[in-house]
């Protein structure tokens, strides 16, 4: 096989990546490998059959099966997809099984390289509880919390929970040890609450996770959310790539991050990049990493480390002009980092927006329709990365994610008003997404000042948020294309000047009964 | 006559629209019982960008609109309205008597609501499981629960009428 000059002479080499992921990251990764000369495989399920991520790709592997189980969750199904198109790398994106120590090992064990970190770093992070005692061991600053002796008797359970609570303090947080993402994590303000919060956050841990393990950890109260981007590479170097704040969140999962934050100083940048680079060596981490933190005042406490490409990854790329996917991929062939610490330094200001679709107005339910149209911004500064187009179609089964819209601007105002710009002109019909209740929080004034907190949603929108539209104008205008028969990609007074039945302009119209 | 209910303040309207040269015009606008003089707004199709143009006033405003089954998304400098094309007479799918109903297919996790049993605005009344997050369903209103549909492990539909609450005065 003939490799790329940059992998020619690396220690792991390697010319075919498999993408075992789907959606925006999955192109994000195509992009990136098809940059520095790597052949790309996609995989699929049914539903994915048309999809960007399969079209991006330079070819693709169906995954048969009826559920996430058998495909994109199923390792044999991946691996087995790296056979049939000679893949010698693999991707795993974030989600999916990019987390999954037993995975790395096996794709490891198969003779492919790993694009991620070593699985024994990932079983480690993995586990909520035992990274909590390493980095307790490592002396990275921890939210105070405590772990459960046992779980096999509810009432013994429920009993030791109470008397935790009390040690560690109310209000708790209940956590599941496999979690991620929110999901299996529920506030507890007394300790009636107790049982019920527990019995609901085992379920949905087991369901998510396949692992029910919960522990607590005190609730920080209007903490701010800030991570930090790690490096590392097979000779040891490591290096941090900023912050990022990442406060902005509903139902625990984040809506808008940024980086730099204005809330760090160079010094506490400085205190946390260590502190993130401490927590990275005491599990031998290797390739890009995340190290979350709570900040309070002028206090942070290590919250855990994702051991993958994170969502929010563009905002650090644009403020420090490095492209993690590519590399990883370079610290994946062996290569060791090609910048130092020094060289890093922010340029401007960067925010991210998670197009979801989601119903805002309605406790943010996720939604599901067509992309009737879908018409991205443009312009100096903006980045979509994106899995979707128009036509397609916000399904139940994925994450309601849809793109992410990224802007760049040389400090925080200009990127606000930027972000604020792209946002107006971002248009998705034919399903509800959160663009008008984005551009709601970042035009808030709250926003503008810097008071960004984990609470900024839910205090800014205690009774629920409302979009503030024209109702006339929108109706005037659907009765006016309802009598002309907009929808029927024809006008009515078009039918009587232009028989031809080869007019273009009938024929780009779309239906979507 | 058609009517046009617009899902963002659940108002309903009565439009009449004339075709003139220079574009459509209202001829009749009423919301809710009352009549709106819209009479000197103008708007102009492209079915081809599937953008309408909106005159009123001293200036030309841009929207983008798409009709999905019976409803009309519009896009309106940077806000999105939903309006449903009903046929006068036709029976809505909304359910007048308070009936809540599924926002997205999913399986029902949980039930916490009873027959009979008084419930307060806010309220949680079932939890339904769609794209692996547990989703509260809160009672919109004060009143009486009157009728549960579907039980713990049922797959609902998008739009599935969940539970009927009898409003209180």
């Amino acid at each position: 096989m003939d490799f790329p000059s940059w992998i020619a002479d690396a220690p792991f080499k390697f010319g075919k990546v498999l993408i075992a992921n789907r959606g925006e990251i999955a192109c994000r990764i195509i992009r990136g490998c098809q940059e520095m000369g790597l052949a790309t495989v996609a995989v699929f399920n049914d539903a994915d059959a048309n999809a960007m991520h399969v079209e991006l790709a330079d070819e693709s592997v169906h995954l048969e099966g009826d559920d996430l189980a058998s495909t994109y969750l199923s390792a044999n199904s991946i691996i087995n997809a790296c056979r049939i198109s000679r893949a010698d790398a693999l991707h795993p994106g974030y989600g999916f099984l990019s987390e999954r120590a037993d995975f790395a090992e096996l794709v490891g064990a198969s003779g492919i390289i790993w694009i991620g970190p070593p699985s024994k770093a990932i079983d480690s992070m993995g586990d909520k509880v035992k990274a909590r005692r390493l980095m307790l061991d490592a002396g990275v600053p921890l939210v105070p919390g405590a772990e459960l002796t046992s779980q096999d008797s509810l009432s013994d359970t429920v009993d030791e929970l109470r008397s935790l609570s009390s040690e560690v303090g109310f209000p708790i947080l209940l956590k599941a040890s496999a979690g991620g993402g929110g999901k299996g994590m529920r506030s507890v303000e007394t300790s009636g609450e107790l049982e019920a919060a527990y019995l609901s956050a085992k379920r949905e841990a087991l369901s998510a996770f396949g692992d029910d393990t919960i522990y607590l950890e005190r609730r920080i109260v209007s903490p701010r959310h800030i991570e930090i981007q790690i490096l590392c590479d097979t000779h040891g170097g490591a290096i941090h790539l900023l912050e990022r704040e990442c406060s902005i969140q509903r139902r625990h999962q984040k809506v808008i991050e940024e980086a730099p934050s204005v809330a760090i100083s160079v010094e506490m940048r400085e205190q946390m990049g260590e502190a993130a680079i401490n927590a990275a060596k005491a599990v031998h981490y290797v390739g890009a990493g995340t190290v979350e933190f709570l900040l309070s005042g002028d206090e942070f406490f290590f919250l855990e480390m994702n051991t993958r490409l994170q969502v929010e990854h563009p905002v650090t790329e644009l403020v420090t002009g490095v492209d993690l996917v590519q590399e990883q991929l370079r610290i994946a062939a062996g290569h060791p980092l090609a910048i130092s610490q020094d060289e890093v330094s922010p340029r401007g200001w960067a925010i991210e927006a998670r197009i979801y679709s989601e119903d805002a107005a309605n406790g943010f339910l996720p939604a599901t329709g067509p992309l009737a149209i879908f018409r991205a911004p443009e312009g100096p500064g903006i980045r979509l990365d994106t899995g979707v187009r128009q036509g397609d179609e916000a399904r139940i089964d994925f994450d309601p994610m849809l793109a992410k819209l990224i802007v760049h601007a040389p400090d925080r105002q200009r990127a606000i008003e930027r972000m604020s710009r792209a946002l107006e002109d971002f248009i998705i019909l034919g399903v509800t997404t959160n663009i008008e209740f984005l551009r709601s929080v970042i035009t808030h004034q709250k926003f503008a000042s810097g008071d960004t907190t984990t609470d900024f949603i839910e205090s800014i929108w205690s009774d629920g948020w409302k979009s503030l539209g024209d109702p006339a104008a929108a109706v005037i205008a659907a009765a006016s294309a309802e009598k002309a028969g907009l929808h029927l990609g024809v006008l009515s007074g078009e039918l009587e000047d232009s028989p031809d039945p080869y007019n273009p302009f009938s024929t780009l119209g779309r239906r979507y009964p | 006559m058609k009517e046009f209910i617009n899902q963002t303040d659940d108002s309903n309207w009565a439009v009449g629209v004339i075709d003139t040269a220079s574009g459509y015009s209202a001829i009749k606008i009423e919301t809710d019982g009352e009549s709106l003089d819209l009479q000197d707004w103008r708007i102009s199709l492209d079915t081809s960008s599937e953008e309408a143009v909106l005159e009123r006033g001293d200036g030309e405003e841009r929207l983008v609109l798409v009709k999905v089954k019976d409803t009309w998304w519009i896009h309106h400098n940077g806000h999105i309205s939903r309006v449903d094309v009903v046929e006068r007479g036709a029976v809505s799918t909304f359910d007048s008597m308070g009936g809540l109903t599924s926002p997205m297919p999913g399986k029902i996790l949980s039930v916490m609501a009873s027959v009979g049993e008084p419930v307060d605005k806010g309220q949680t009344l079932l939890i339904l499981e769609a794209m692996k997050m547990e989703n509260r369903i809160c009672s919109p209103v004060d009143g009486i629960v009157s009728a549960i549909h579907y039980e713990v492990g049922d797959q609902v539909n998008q739009g599935a009428i969940l539970i009927a609450i009898e409003e209180s005065d």
